[in-house]
Formats: structure tokens, C-alpha cells, sequence
């Protein structure tokens, strides 16, 4: 193998030109994710991970929009492709799930048509067998009786039957690489635990790798492998699972682990919040991006952005109080054991 | 606010019993040719103080149960007692004198708010639908409660645009509060928002509680943040009620094969619990023909005989703790 990882964003920057001028939506980000792992993007709306995601398969307008940075998949740069070369890659070798999968399904087309058709699209087939592919795919996926589902259109199905339709979808050419976009998001819990079990088991079939971007922290410690923290366009903590929700080092990972309810945790307890709000893209702070609202905020905080840097081999922050934290969260494990 | 103790002097203030509405579907020629049974006998009570969390799977029927104790939806059926009044045989001034008592906080704060209207004035409105105070009293009031939400005065003068969406989520409980109500009606009220948001709007709703003894009714579909706020939870499946219990003992101790399947799904934010999922087969039936006997029995996993015809009965296993399943027959009958 001549590349390391299967995909490996370097210092990824989008930006898009607008009325109010050019606004930087993914500002430096870098990460990589292996085959067979499941990496979690984490982070609040508006911090860039749906960006980053469609910069991966260059999805957004590219007249308005500005790449830099590399997206190396299997070594070679995606931004450096051409439009029909990208073509040969989008849904063939990486392929994405979206969030609605209402609006993501083409109303006036078979469920059968739409899958067969990526099929038939990457892969010399007939449409025969591209359709008897699509019915394998549909039963894999647990759609019941798909023999006749593969002839309905997507109103006729409900929202957890069209969520697995996409995910069939996106599955036809047997890709290396999934990105799902809040997959569950708009999905029911119980229907949640179906699609979320459906892709564990579809991932240790095929040993590709995903990237899973949720903003539910629940989701990310039952799946992921890895996760990536985003907040303003930047990472700010990337770690394996256990490590980021035993010992969070970035404050704003932190306040986001104490914000949510859980369904076992302290009712009494009064739930934490994260003063302010996530500012504009126009007008980001100078200095650490989240200092503004948080509470270990010094002057070096509000002056000097920091840098991503390893705090250990499994952990990456980008703060500067970090080491504290981690000494901090050392001290509460050594008392745990005593 | 003290979320674990309820006690039994705590003074009614709402009690539906059969609550039904049955949205008739009609074919092309007007005639009614079937009815979609959003919800099918509800019943449940709700005290001062207190909050009530209703959840659910969408289409259960939990917000129409929510608005039709407003009226806003004309309920088919049933009983909606107000402090012993019963609401759905009022009329005209009778209704609105009892609406002051009610209000509503919505799911999306983008669409709640007229976009034309300044923040003081969305505030200021029901008062003045209700015809209370003078201006200036109601002006002074607008001030009170954009204080008590936590804005500024500033903020009377901006517009709905200014604002993000856990602002304009406080913008919609100043709103309710401004006739002083006694009971709110909380549909869905922090889904839209981002978790950081979500926290300030919860923490919000249970001082303002703590403060002015209201009681919520609380629609909601994420199990943890109602189990947060609640002190008692019903929970709901296609139109019906299938088990009430006060809030601890329904997470630790669900009874119905729904709700055990239901807080199963809910994903815990730690790895290193890994629980065992009861896994439900398919989707929710439709509401148009639901299952005859009792309507889980599709997908309930331990499904008997009797469930395909008989509908259970509502039983109160334990003090306050209601569930609607045939697995409780024998198990009540030898108490």
C-alpha cells in the first residue's frame, strides 16, 4: 500500500464567497480515518462538520466556493481531481447517507430505479441484474418483502424504511469510505437502534470505514471508534472513544458532556451551561476561538489562537490549559483506584 | 424545585379522562370513509406544581393530546376537567376566562413569532387579547418578563430575526407567561435547539416553575431531558396511554414491553456501557386501522393470544404506576 490511511484531510480550509464577503467554514481542519473504524465529527450547528463532509466528495458549488488544504483518499488529492474523475469516486468508492431522507430520495422515481440506477452508473451490468442487486441490497438492509418495495416510490415508505433505502443506496458499489450526515437524526429512537445496528453490522462486513456526524453524544460512544470535536470551523479535540468521554481535555467538550441529560445521570443536578452562544463566521475571535465563552479564559487565551497538539498518543486538543486538565483528570482516576 | 417528592396533597388541577379525537378522512365526494385515531382514550391527571412528561414515538399522539386540552384542536370525546370544570362544554367568554389559566410554548421558535412584530409587543399581545392593565402596566409587565427570561431591556425594541433560537425559545415562555398562568403546555419546546441552547432553556423552565408553582405539560420525544424535568411520565403509543408511572420508578422499573423497549433504544453517552437492546420489529402500525386487542401486541416480543382480541384494561400495578398490558393480569389478581 502506497498511502497510510484510507482518507486523510490535511489543514482543510473551505471557504464561500458572499454578499457580506468571504466567510471560512472549515478553517484548518485535519483528521484520518482508517478502514474498518468508525469516525464520529462531533460539534453544535454551524461548527463545519456538514462542510467538511461535503468538501470530501466536493458537493458544495464550486463557483462560489474555495478549497485548500488536501483530501487524500488512498493517496491521491480529491481536490485535485477533475469533475469527471470525481464523478468516477462520488457514490462508487465514497459514498454519503444524508440526514432527510425525504428530501434526499427523488419523488417521482422508484426506490428500485434510484438504487439500480447507481449501479448501472459505476458498474458494467445489465439492468437486470442491476435490479436483482437492488432487491439483494434492500433485503440486506431489513426492508421487509423487498421483492415489492423495490417498485414503491419513497412517499409510499416510512422514515426509518426510506433512511435503510439510502443507506442500500449508498452501499450499491460496495464503497470504501461512508459518510453518514446525521443519519438518525430525524429518525424515531427505535428506529434509531435499527439503523445504527444495520450499519455496525454492514461495517464489520466490508471493513470500510465511516465518518459519522451526529450532534448526540450517545450516538458517538455507542459507534465510533474515534471522534472528532469541531467548534467554529476547527478541531478542537480529536481522541479514540473511551479516552474523550473519560477524560474530555477542551473545556468546550467538557461543557457539552455536562450540557445533555442522560438517562441515568442525576436528576437534582442542575444541567450546565455554556454561557453565550456560538458566534457568527464574520466575526470570529481573535485568539482561541472559544475563549469568549469559556470559564478558564486568560489574557493568552483571548490573544493567541492555539494550536492542535498531542497530549498523549491518543489524544489531540487545542487549548491552552489542556495539560491542566489532563493532570487534573490523572489525579481523579488515582483516587478512583484508592 | 423538589422533582422526587409528590405526594398526594398536592391539589388537582387538570384531569382528562377518555380523551379522543378522531380526524375523519373523506374520499373525493366529501363522504367520511375512515378516521385516523390520533388518540384514543387518554387519560391522566396533573397536579399543581408539577410536571407531567408525556413521550413518544412521532404520530403517537402526544401533541395532540397537548393541544386538545387547549382546545385548539376540537377533541372528539372525553372529559378535559379544569379544577372540576369540565372544559369541552364551555363556550365563549366561560373558555377564554380559563384559557388565561393555560398557555402554550411551541416547538419552533422560527415560526412561533410574527417576524413583523417587535419582541415587546409578542410579549405584550396576549394582555392585550385579554384586555388586561393599561398600557403602561402592561408595558411594566413586558419589562418584568423579559427580566425574568433573563433579556435585557434592550431586547423589547428587536425583531424575531435578531435572535437565535434559544432566545426566541425564551421570547415564546414570556409570551406564556404574561397572563399568569397556572398550567403550560410545553410542546416539544427545546428539540429544535442545539445542546449547549437546550441546557439554559431547561434550566429556565425549572426555575420559573420553582418561582411561580406552575404545573407543565410537557410533549416531548427525548427521554432523557423529560426524564430530567418531569416528576411523573406517561408514555405513549399509537393514541393510547400504555403506562404512567412517576418518574423514577418508569426509567428503573418499566413495566410495559413498549417502554422497556423504548428507554433501551435511548444511546448512553459513555462506551463502556454496553446494554442489552430489546429491539422492536418494523415500523409503528397506522393509526387509520390499528390493531385490534392490544394495539403493541404487531411488535410487542412477548405477545400472547389473548392480546390479538382482548384490549387490556389500565392497571395501577404500584401507587401511581398505570400500564395497559395482559402480561399484568395474573400478577395484579394475586395482590
Amino acid at each position: 500500500m502506497a498511502y497510510k490511511h484510507l482518507l486523510e484531510i490535511k489543514e482543510l480550509k473551505t471557504s464561500f464567497s458572499t454578499e457580506r464577503g468571504v466567510v471560512t467554514a472549515v478553517d484548518g481542519v485535519s483528521f484520518h480515518v482508517d478502514a474498518g473504524e468508525t469516525v464520529g465529527v462531533v460539534g453544535e450547528s454551524g461548527c463545519g462538520k456538514s462542510v467538511t463532509a461535503e468538501s470530501i466528495l466536493r458537493l458544495l458549488d464550486e463557483k462560489k466556493t474555495n478549497y485548500l488544504g488536501e483530501i487524500c483518499y488512498q493517496g491521491t488529492n480529491l481536490l485535485a481531481l477533475s469533475i469527471d474523475q470525481m464523478q468516477q469516486i462520488r457514490g462508487n468508492e465514497i459514498s454519503m447517507i444524508f440526514q432527510d431522507p425525504m428530501t434526499s430520495l427523488n419523488p417521482v422515481f422508484t426506490i428500485g430505479d434510484q438504487i439500480a440506477e447507481a449501479i448501472t452508473q459505476h458498474q458494467k451490468c445489465s439492468k437486470q441484474d442491476a435490479f436483482s442487486r437492488t432487491v439483494e441490497l434492500l433485503r440486506r438492509t431489513g426492508i421487509p418483502a423487498p421483492e415489492q418495495r423495490v417498485h414503491e416510490y419513497p412517499h409510499e415508505l416510512s422514515g426509518g424504511m426510506r433512511q435503510r433505502a439510502m443507506i442500500a443506496m449508498a452501499l450499491a458499489c460496495q464503497p470504501n469510505l461512508l459518510i453518514a450526515d446525521e443519519p438518525t437524526t430525524a429518525l424515531d429512537v427505535t428506529i434509531q437502534a435499527q439503523i445504527l445496528e444495520l450499519m455496525q453490522e454492514l461495517k464489520q462486513e466490508s471493513q470500510m470505514g465511516i465518518i459519522l456526524i451526529t450532534h448526540d453524544l450517545g450516538v458517538v460512544a455507542e459507534v465510533c471508534t474515534r471522534v472528532v470535536v469541531m467548534y467554529l470551523g476547527q478541531v478542537i479535540e480529536e481522541a479514540d472513544v473511551e479516552t474523550l468521554f473519560e477524560n474530555p481535555l477542551h473545556p468546550y467538550t467538557q461543557g457539552l458532556m455536562k450540557a445533555v441529560p442522560t438517562i441515568d445521570g442525576d436528576r437534582k443536578q442542575k444541567l450546565h451551561v455554556i454561557k453565550g452562544m456560538v458566534p457568527s463566521l464574520h466575526q470570529i475571535p481573535q485568539g482561541c476561538r472559544f475563549a469568549p465563552r469559556c470559564e478558564y479564559a486568560d489574557s493568552q487565551c483571548s490573544q493567541e489562537p492555539p494550536q492542535l497538539h498531542a497530549i498523549s498518543p491518543k489524544q489531540k486538543v487545542r487549548c491552552w490549559h489542556a495539560a491542566k486538565f489532563m493532570t487534573q483528570g490523572e489525579e481523579h482516576e488515582r483516587h478512583h483506584l484508592d | 424545585m423538589n422533582a422526587t417528592i409528590w405526594t398526594e396533597e398536592k391539589e388537582l388541577l387538570l384531569r382528562v379522562r377518555g380523551l379522543k379525537k378522531w380526524f375523519p378522512v373523506k374520499s373525493t365526494l366529501g363522504r367520511t370513509i375512515n378516521h385516523v385515531k390520533a388518540i384514543n382514550s387518554v387519560s391522566f391527571d396533573l397536579y399543581e406544581g408539577e410536571t407531567f412528561g408525556l413521550v413518544g414515538e412521532s404520530g403517537c399522539g402526544k401533541s395532540t393530546t397537548g393541544r386538545s386540552i387547549l382546545r385548539l384542536i376540537e377533541p372528539t370525546e372525553g372529559e378535559i376537567l379544569y379544577r372540576g370544570q369540565n372544559l369541552l362544554e364551555l363556550k365563549g367568554s366561560e373558555l377564554r376566562s380559563v384559557r388565561q389559566e393555560m398557555q402554550m410554548v411551541f416547538q419552533d421558535p422560527h415560526s412561533s413569532l410574527d417576524p413583523k412584530k417587535r419582541i415587546g409587543y409578542a410579549i405584550e399581545e396576549p394582555m392585550i387579547i385579554h384586555r388586561l392593565g393599561t398600557k403602561e402596566e402592561r408595558t411594566q409587565k413586558v419589562f418584568e418578563l423579559l427580566h425574568k427570561v433573563g433579556f435585557s431591556k434592550e431586547y423589547y425594541y428587536r425583531y424575531p430575526h435578531e435572535l437565535s433560537g434559544g432566545q426566541r425559545q425564551r421570547v415564546g415562555l414570556a409570551r406564556a407567561l404574561a397572563l399568569n398562568p397556572k398550567l403550560i403546555v410545553c410542546d416539544e419546546p427545546v428539540s429544535a435547539l442545539d445542546v449547549s441552547i437546550q441546557s439554559q432553556v431547561i434550566n429556565l423552565l425549572q426555575e420559573i416553575q420553582a418561582e411561580l408553582g406552575l404545573s407543565y405539560l410537557f410533549v416531548a420525544h427525548d427521554l432523557s431531558v423529560v426524564r430530567h424535568i418531569a416528576d411523573r411520565v406517561g408514555v405513549m403509543y399509537l393514541g393510547q396511554l400504555v403506562e404512567q408511572a412517576p418518574t423514577e420508578q418508569l426509567f428503573s422499573q418499566p413495566l410495559h414491553p413498549y417502554t422497556k423497549s423504548l428507554l433501551s433504544a435511548v444511546p448512553i453517552p459513555n462506551p463502556k456501557i454496553k446494554r442489552e437492546r430489546i429491539l422492536l420489529q418494523g415500523d409503528v402500525p397506522s393509526p387509520l386501522n390499528p390493531p385490534s386487542g392490544c394495539i403493541f401486541h404487531t411488535r410487542c416480543p412477548f405477545a400472547m393470544e389473548r392480546c390479538r382480541t382482548e384490549v387490556p384494561q389500565n392497571k395501577e400495578i404500584s401507587i401511581h404506576h398505570y400500564v395497559q398490558c395482559h402480561l399484568y393480569d395474573e400478577t395484579h389478581e394475586h395482590h
